[in-house]
């Protein structure tokens, strides 16, 4: 079932910790990328990942792409589920010399 | 051994900025290609979104190299995503999850074992506003399978919704789920045995 937790590996972290610093913003997948420097290749497969678990959920954007003259992006949000359980997990990890490792 | 170094430059120059230009050129034809060659890895549902999304975020990334750098990365990443079990059973679970929870909703009301007849109640009352005697009671259930297509199923949903092209309405969408779901689970549902006669077709 989808709504196994995801593994959360370092990239997943970071994933969640953009989302978490601010969850009601919704954020492409181009933004993500841009604000965690993942390659497209590993974030994709987290968002995945995270969508099917229900931490996150997306949607397409609201608007009409031959009025803006762009395309309609893909709009990932924390669902509240998402940040208790991205909390929980955070909680679990402690800092140590300036990055996160999970607690003995 | 000068003049050979000196005509060396040049042509490396000259073919070098004709290479570069045609990279230029050809670039949203590659990129479209990996991105396209990326979502084939992805379950078939899954394509159209993904590469509607892909196609999107590349225009965000500034530069041709950073772009063909993003789409050759996608096919790494989908290839892994596949060939990984744990993700592989993440992509499908989308699919799964929302056929098992239409299910359990079905097993839940004990209508799963008519399942010939709530095909047919579905199919009259698709839009749900006449009063059916034996359906209505029902009603909120039906909804909830409804919102679950909408949640669980968002993908498939909305693959039904491109393939309709407009000329279907959101329930006669979730109604053909709602008979894919019953198809794909007459196993399922066929254990379930109907333990009292109150479903009747008006």
């Amino acid at each position: 079932m989808g709504m196994d937790s995801p593994r959360l590996s370092g990239p997943t972290l970071q994933v969640l910790g953009r989302f978490l610093d601010n969850p009601s913003t919704g954020l492409s997948g181009a933004d993500i990328a841009k604000q965690t420097g993942l390659a497209s290749g590993t974030l994709y497969p987290i968002l995945m990942r995270l969508e099917s678990a229900k931490w996150l959920k997306s949607a397409w954007e609201k608007i009409d792409p031959s009025k803006e003259g762009r395309p309609r992006k893909r709009i990932y949000e924390m669902t509240s589920f998402g940040v208790l359980q991205s909390r929980a997990a955070f909680a679990l990890l402690v800092p140590a010399s300036g990055r996160l490792q999970w607690q003995s | 051994m000068a003049i050979l170094t000196v005509v060396g430059a040049l042509a490396l120059s000259v073919f070098g900025k004709l290479l570069a230009d045609e990279v230029k050129a050809l670039r949203p034809k590659i990129c479209d290609a990996m991105i396209k060659c990326a979502a084939s890895q992805l379950l078939p549902f899954q394509r159209e979104r993904y590469i509607e999304q892909w196609r999107c975020d590349l225009e965000e990334i500034p530069g041709d190299l950073s772009k063909l750098y993003f789409a050759v990365d996608l096919i790494r990443g989908t290839w892994l995503a596949r060939v990984s079990p744990d993700t592989s059973q993440v992509m499908l679970s989308a699919i799964e999850n929302s056929e098992e929870v239409a299910v359990r909703w079905f097993v839940f009301l004990e209508i799963a074992c008519w399942r010939e007849k709530v095909r047919l109640i579905i199919e009259d009352r698709c839009c749900l506003d006449i009063a059916c005697p034996t359906f209505v009671a029902h009603r909120k259930w039906y909804e909830q399978i409804l919102v679950s297509f909408a949640e669980s199923g968002e993908n498939l949903f909305s693959e039904q919704t491109k393939l309709s092209c407009g000329r279907l309405s959101a329930s006669m969408i979730a109604k053909r789920m709602l008979q894919r779901v019953i198809e794909n689970n007459t196993a399922k549902i066929s254990n379930y045995k109907p333990c009292a006669d109150y479903l009747k077709i008006p």
